[in-house]
């Protein structure tokens, strides 16, 4: 143990709050050797971020209460006590750090080499010469094209991927010893994500680093982490090699989060949820051997929307004069069936939110058109033909609104044949309908988990009857647990209502899962599309064969 | 921006050669008179002033034939840049001057070193510039149409864009260098007045000629001072004008109480002064404080301070024991009301119409306007021409009183009925209220206040109309100010002044009453014949009542001025007519004061 | 429906307001506060409907008669008149009078005609002095209430109405509205604050409390209207807004019914400013000729006539409309901050 590069024995945490303390880590610990990549993996909540913090000793100290017999010992001493200054000195120099959201962590008013220069010589102490050519050297490191054009761009210029370069390469511009990640990759698309990650496993193969990579997604870890910690609730769960953790996991929460993520082999009929599989203390196989659900659009189905060629163009201002089109969607086809869904999946920027707007009818459509099935015609403008929930399940709902008044707003619009106690019977039976109790009616949204307020969306949405729901990313912002629970329900209210889901994801595990056909969009138009199991299968186009190789894959598969 | 610096070496320069020339001779103390005015100087061009700061400042620079005596109440006209007083003959319409020999201007480059006397072609250029277009001259009026031939140079000036300063005018001969003969168009035994206004102080045609369009930045004249360093609205140093010639001061007063002045004075040289300090402090409370601290040599206290100086008449004990002296004079000036008599409401001469403008009169509180507006600083005038000037009456007894039962009845047998809300209309049942017009200060809100009081009592609706100062004066001379306290003061010290405020033909000028009654500008005319004389006193008492029996005007106060002056100043009498008498004082020079 | 069903119902929906309330009733100095505006809107309704200050401008005292607490011997004040002789003893100078005869009638009616009336007999202290006139200052002061409270809300009032209606308007469209109304804002901005109120009193071309109300209200959008406008611009686009959309909710509704609470804060604050900046300008607007008529009474004109009376240590007018008005911009701006922070479903109560 003495050669661990880091080591965390006991640590315990409290958060002051309003009424007494509040204990986020509960004696965790884990030790880092030279070189080795540990992943800490955790839901939110599961204080793996106030891990990273106690360790870089930036937590508030008016806020947080470290216990005393706690320990972090880098390279056998413990850093706990370090005054300010000394901390500072550890920090950089030979620990580094990557953040989740690498826009907010770059200056936006210096370039990137000022940054980085900056760091350089801060750290090591050069030159402003040798900087520049140190600064240089890591870019291509990190591999930035154009290095010595680069250096002197702005953080807005370069891509999200680049700026996470960026941000890698002034975390080891002091060429530390240990690398701490804090979900590097969740902001960035999956291409670039495995890219990214290829990155950080090629500097740690160089440079003989360690790495403490901190991520929600344990599929992620399981192709180059050598150790994984599973944290819940500010307890380490299950501590050991990688092979280890995905094989024989032996707690039940680490099998359940293995587990309720979406696979692109199994389409069980419910996804397993964290909670149930816990409570039940059921081994994996139990899961596994749930019935699969059979997709795919018969030729019985009946179609419900017909798209032809629907365009959405934005106006842009190039040079003083001249105009140039820019097609967010262009040209885009595709049918909707009665109880179907159709997956939309496409990095960012790939037009598919924009689609989804339109055939929700909240934007308007440049050019193309939309027609629906005959008994559908009269409710065409009509928000009982198409619904839509959105991803940030916290700013989708008006925080100055009630649950109840939420809920009532689309009965308030379209049934005023209703009475005032029939809304509240319908509200209550809406409630009921997305698992929630009626008691939280006269709550507010920031009362809710994320989870919560999700099912108060769909709740909303599903208010109408629509016959179709678009959901735009309607799960990315949520735990892995709680989106399983999500689709679950989405897939319950499908069964039940027989509702057309047009489904937006980023994700294509998730969109497997859910939809009967899926759509690759590519910067404004489709590339590929068909049912869902064969596109997955057999990609025609090497986009979408990019993005399927891109998917995590655990560790097993 | 080449004007100014050219000032500040010219000013540098006449101070240096003040130190040099008269430093060495006097080896006392430098005495330095420090004083405030309330508002900046405009500029010291004798022809363009208007205000009385500047005027002030311009008696020291710049002499006229005559002035005032010092100590002589009521005032008396005396020869200044003049050897003597006039020859006045022709029944009053040929006037004879004859200047002093041996007046010099004050040192300026113009002169190219060299002294330059005063003669009369100098006072005849004077007066010409009055009548020049181009200067606007804010005094024309003492001029105008007053001299023969002059006014026919001003229409001819105003054809051709040039006034022709070669021109022989009849009015204005040159008798000889010294000796000027002034011709008037009609009688007037006040022109000497008009003679003894600092405006009127002689000016040098090239020194006026070479700061053509500046000079109002470049006063050289005869005065006892001229000036030193100049901060333009900031502070103004006076310093002796070393070409003044030897003057002594000769006043005499059968009053006891000059009598001390005129021991400490007499035989002095004029001035006695080196230099006159002027501040301009606007905040009338700093400037009161700097003289507490023993700033400023001579303060005249703002009405609103008079409280906290005085108690009832006399200077309250303690700074009483400070040696600080007070000095209380009558302004020769009026506050009176006036309706208007072409006023659609309460205008022309009905009888009807004339019992409201009474009964308007007759609710006016005077004696609360005194006690709480003026803080007892002024008192109850009735006649039309205030102390101090010629022609006034002591015993006048006013026809209108505040007495509002009697207002109230008048209106109601006059048949003026109150209306549902409690107000009066005219006998025919139309609108009736007073229009009253004040400007926008506070204490005008407070005069408001006591009219809208006043017009309560009867019955009669109040409205006020709020203007600027200019535009209350334009309106006037349109006839178009239903009502207002009005002021005058007096211009020089004679009843006329005051009386013509009335004259129908001044309509439109100074007659904001509008008031024409061919009977009263019958018997005023007559006055204009007439010199300072009983006969001519007891015009002005007929003249006086008619317009309060018409109802045109009610003469409300006279108000008191109070000066304080500190221990140290010797020989200070506030004059009621003069602006400034700086050089007619004497200071103790501050290492000998105690 | 039954008084059960009903209660049952809205204990599903407390309102925001209803929320609010419960909120401020446990922030002790919200509540003070909101019983010191209340108070002081009471007694402004009183004097306004007569129950108070009814006769505040009689003249019950000697002029700057002082408080009590304080020694009383004041001098008497009443300056020596000379006696008026009786109208027909007057020389008339050889001039007739047309009103003689009427006069002399009236008089032989009215003997009491002949002489002024005799001073009334005034007292020489009140509990909270008097003014110049000797009306009470502790009643002017109520009276003074109704004035500034009145002009002061009122306008403030009108002022964030038309900010928050222009705001809305030119941040939901965004647009040629947007560019419309900014292109208003920044010429409305642009013209000299004073320039402005004299142009917008000559086009109203009267005067009197309501002409300060228009005034004020006219000129004073701009901040609101500003902040609102940005307000608008980031809520526009919010899902939430989106999904209101989808529901089908129209334009009105998306503007006042969703956008409008989640902007309360700002608006709250900024009328409270207002509020505040309101009373204290229709002090400038006395400066400027455009204050309350000379028959009104109000803080801003107590407060002009007390800065000449300091001078002669008469301070009580001074700390009347002084501590009235700083009692209720304070009580005034805590509320609207205690309101803020009740309405705000977000801070844990």
């Amino acid at each position: 143990m003495s050669t661990s590069l880091l080591q965390v024995q006991d640590l315990s945490v409290y958060f002051k709050e309003a009424q007494g303390t509040k204990q986020v880590l509960n004696k965790v610990s884990f030790s880092v050797d030279r070189g080795q990549t540990v992943a800490l993996v955790g839901e939110s909540g599961s204080g793996k971020s106030v891990s990273a913090l106690a360790i870089m000793g930036l937590l508030p100290t008016d806020l947080a209460e470290i216990e005393v017999n706690s320990q972090i010992n880098w390279q056998g001493n413990n850093i706990l006590h370090l005054a300010k200054e000394q901390h500072r000195k550890l920090r950089g120099r030979h620990i580094g750090m990557i953040f989740q959201d690498p826009m907010s962590s770059l200056n936006p008013v210096m370039s990137v080499g000022e940054q980085l220069i900056e760091g350089i010589q801060l750290h090591l102490g050069l030159s402003a010469r040798q900087a520049y050519e140190r600064a240089i050297a890591l870019l291509t490191e990190v591999g930035i094209p154009e290095p010595e054009r680069r250096i002197h761009a702005y953080p807005h210029e370069l891509s999200g991927g680049q700026q996470q370069r960026v941000m890698i390469a002034m975390a080891i511009c002091g060429e530390p010893q240990l690398l701490i990640a804090d979900e590097p990759t969740t902001a960035l698309d999956v291409t670039i994500q495995r890219q990214i990650l290829e990155l950080i496993k090629l500097l740690t193969k160089e440079r003989h680093m360690a790495v403490l990579f901190i991520t929600h997604d344990l599929a992620l870890v399981g192709e180059f982490a050598d150790q994984v910690v599973v944290m819940r609730q500010g307890v380490v769960r299950e501590l050991g090699d990688t092979e280890h953790i995905f094989k024989e996991a032996v707690d039940s929460y680490t099998k359940a989060l293995l587990l309720c993520r979406p696979s692109l082999t199994h389409r069980p009929l419910h996804l397993p949820v964290v909670e149930e599989m816990m409570m039940m203390k059921s081994d994996r196989n139990t899961a596994s051997h749930q019935e699969e659900r059979q997709r795919g659009i018969r030729p019985t189905d009946e179609m419900v929307m017909r798209v032809r060629k629907v365009s959405k163009n934005f106006v842009q201002q190039d040079g003083l004069f001249k105009r140039k089109d820019f097609f967010a969607v262009k040209e885009v086809s595709c049918d909707i069936y009665r109880g179907k869904t159709l997956g939309i999946v496409g990095e960012s920027g790939s037009g598919k939110t924009t689609l989804g707007l339109m055939l929700s009818g909240i934007i308007p459509m440049s050019s193309g058109t939309i027609e629906y099935h005959e008994e559908l015609k009269k409710l065409e403008g009509s928000p009982a033909l198409i619904q839509i929930v959105f991803q940030n399940p916290y700013a989708s709902l008006n925080p100055r609104f009630t649950v109840f008044q939420i809920l009532e707003e689309p009965l308030l619009l379209h049934r005023p044949d209703l009475r005032v106690e029939q809304r509240a019977e319908e509200v209550v039976a809406l409630m009921h309908l997305v698992g929630l109790n009626e008691s939280m009616l006269s709550r507010y949204p920031h009362e809710f988990s994320g989870g919560q307020r999700q099912r108060i969306a769909i709740a909303r949405c599903i208010a109408l009857k629509p016959t179709i729901l678009v959901c735009d990313e309607s799960v990315s912002a949520l735990d892995v647990s709680v989106q399983a629970q999500i689709l679950n329900l989405l897939q319950d209210l499908q069964d039940r209502f027989n509702i057309s889901l047009i489904f937006i994801s980023h994700d294509l595990s998730v969109v497997r899962y859910m939809s009967d056909e899926i759509m690759v969009m590519y910067q404004g138009t489709v590339v590929e599309k068909g049912n869902s199991d064969q596109i997955i299968a057999h990609p025609q186009q090497p986009y979408t064969q990019n993005l399927i190789t891109s998917i995590p894959k655990g560790y097993a598969i | 921006m080449i004007n100014h610096l050219r000032q500040l070496v010219i000013s540098s320069s006449v101070l240096f050669a003040v130190l040099v020339t008269v430093y060495p001779a006097h080896s006392a103390p430098l005495k330095v008179l420090h004083l405030s005015l309330s508002a900046a100087e405009t500029g010291f061009d004798p022809v363009m002033t208007s205000d009385l700061n500047t005027a002030a400042i311009e008696e020291q620079l710049f002499e006229p034939l005559l002035t005032y005596d010092y100590l002589a109440r009521p005032v008396k006209l005396i020869p200044r840049l003049a050897a003597q007083m006039p020859v006045i003959s022709d029944q009053g319409k040929t006037w004879l001057f004859t200047l002093k020999k041996g007046v010099y201007f004050s040192p300026d480059p113009v002169f190219k070193g060299k002294l330059r006397e005063v003669t009369a072609q100098d006072v005849v250029y004077t007066i010409m510039r009055f009548m020049d277009p181009k200067n606007r001259s804010p005094y024309k009026f003492l001029v105008d149409h007053k001299i023969l031939g002059l006014n026919a140079l001003a229409d001819q000036a105003r054809q051709t864009g040039h006034f022709n300063y070669n021109a022989k005018v009849e009015g204005l001969e040159v008798v000889g260098p010294y000796q000027l003969k002034i011709r008037l168009t009609g009688t007037d035994y006040n022109f000497g007045h008009a003679m003894a206004q600092p405006m009127f102080g002689i000016v040098a045609r090239e020194v006026i000629e070479a700061y053509q369009g500046d000079t109002a930045s470049h006063p050289v004249g005869t005065g006892p001072y001229m000036i030193g360093q100049w901060i333009r609205s900031a502070s103004i140093n006076l310093v002796k004008n070393p070409n003044y010639r030897d003057e002594r001061w000769h006043f005499t007063s059968q009053d006891p109480q000059d009598q001390k002045i005129v021991q400490a004075m007499t035989g002095k040289r004029i001035p006695q002064i080196d230099q006159v300090d002027i501040q301009i402090v606007e905040e009338a409370q700093s400037a009161y404080l700097s003289f507490l601290k023993g700033e400023l040599d001579v303060f005249g206290v703002p009405g609103q301070f008079a409280p906290n100086v005085l108690s009832g008449t006399e200077l309250k004990p303690k700074l009483q024991q400070q040696g600080i002296q007070l000095q209380r004079l009558v302004d020769p000036a009026i506050a009176y009301y006036f309706i208007n008599i072409e006023d659609p409401q309460l205008g022309g001469m009905a009888l009807s119409r004339i019992a409201l403008r009474r009964a308007i009169l007759m609710s006016l509180n005077d004696e609360e306007m005194i006690r709480v507006i003026y803080k007892g600083q002024a008192f109850r005038e009735a006649f039309p021409i205030p102390q101090g000037v010629e022609g006034h009456d002591a015993n006048y007894q006013s026809l209108i009183h505040y007495n509002p039962q009697e207002a109230n009845d008048l209106l109601d047998k006059m048949g003026y009925k109150k209306a549902k809300d409690g107000y009066r209309r005219q006998i025919d049942g139309g609108p009736l209220y007073v229009k009253y017009t004040t400007t926008l200060t506070s204490q005008d809100r407070d005069l408001e206040e006591i009219m809208k009081k006043s017009l309560d009592r009867i019955g009669i609706r109040f409205v006020s109309e709020k203007l600027k100062f200019p535009e209350i004066i334009r309106a006037e001379r349109q006839c178009r100010v239903a009502m207002r306290l009005s002021a005058w003061i007096a211009d020089y010290p004679d009843g006329d002044n005051f009386m013509q405020l009335w004259y129908g033909p001044h309509t439109h000028e100074n007659n904001a009453s509008c008031f024409q009654d061919a009977k009263w500008d019958k018997l005023y005319e007559k006055t204009l014949a007439l010199p300072n004389s009983p006969e001519r006193d007891q015009l002005y008492r007929q003249l006086a009542r008619l317009l309060e029996i018409n109802g045109v005007t009610k003469v409300s106060t006279s108000h008191i001025r109070n000066v304080l002056i500190q221990p140290w100043v010797v020989g200070y009498k506030a004059h009621p007519i003069l602006p400034s008498t700086w050089a007619y004082i004497d200071l103790i020079p501050e290492g000998e004061r105690h | 429906m039954t008084s059960q069903e009903e209660s049952m119902i809205s204990s599903f929906s407390p309102s925001l307001w209803a929320l609010a309330r419960k909120r401020l009733a446990r922030d002790a100095i919200g509540l003070l506060s909101l019983l010191v505006v209340v108070f002081f809107i009471l007694m402004s309704l009183g004097s306004y409907f007569g129950f108070l200050a009814k006769n505040w401008d009689q003249e019950v005292a000697i002029n700057y008669a002082p408080p009590t607490w304080l020694a009383t011997n004041q001098e008497s004040v009443s300056a020596l008149q000379a006696p008026i002789p009786p109208r027909s003893q007057i020389d008339l100078y050889g001039q007739t009078d047309p009103l003689a005869p009427l006069l002399d009638e009236l008089e032989a009616h009215n003997p009491q005609d002949i002489n002024s009336p005799p001073d009334q007999q005034k007292v020489n202290h009140l509990v909270f002095g008097a003014d110049k006139w000797g009306r009470s200052v502790i009643l002017k002061t109520i009276k003074g209430s109704e004035t500034s409270i009145l002009v002061g809300l009122v306008a403030a009032l009108v002022a964030t109405a038309i900010g928050t209606v222009l705001g809305a308007l030119s941040g939901y469209f965004g647009g040629w509205v947007d560019d419309f109304l900014n292109w208003f804002y920044n010429v409305f901005t642009a013209i000299p604050y004073l320039l402005l109120i004299f142009a917008i009193a000559a086009v109203l071309n009267q005067k009197g409390v309501s002409t300060i109300i228009l005034i004020l209200g006219l000129t004073g959008w701009t901040g609101v209207y500003r902040l609102i406008r940005a307000e608008y611009l980031k809520h526009r686009h919010r899902e939430y807004v989106l999904a209101a959309k989808a529901m089908g909710a129209s334009h009105y509704r998306r503007m006042f019914i969703h956008i409008l609470p989640n902007t309360l804060h700002v608006i709250l604050v900024q009328l409270s400013i207002n509020v505040v900046g309101f009373i204290k300008s229709e002090v400038i607007l006395s400066f400027l000729g455009f204050g309350v008529p000379v028959e009104v009474v109000s803080w801003g004109s107590m407060l002009n006539e007390a800065q000449n009376e300091l001078v002669l240590g008469i301070w009580w007018q001074l700390v009347a409309a002084g501590v009235a008005m700083a009692l209720l911009v304070t009580a005034f701006s805590v509320l609207t901050d205690a309101l803020r922070d009740a309405l705000d479903p977000k801070v844990v109560a």
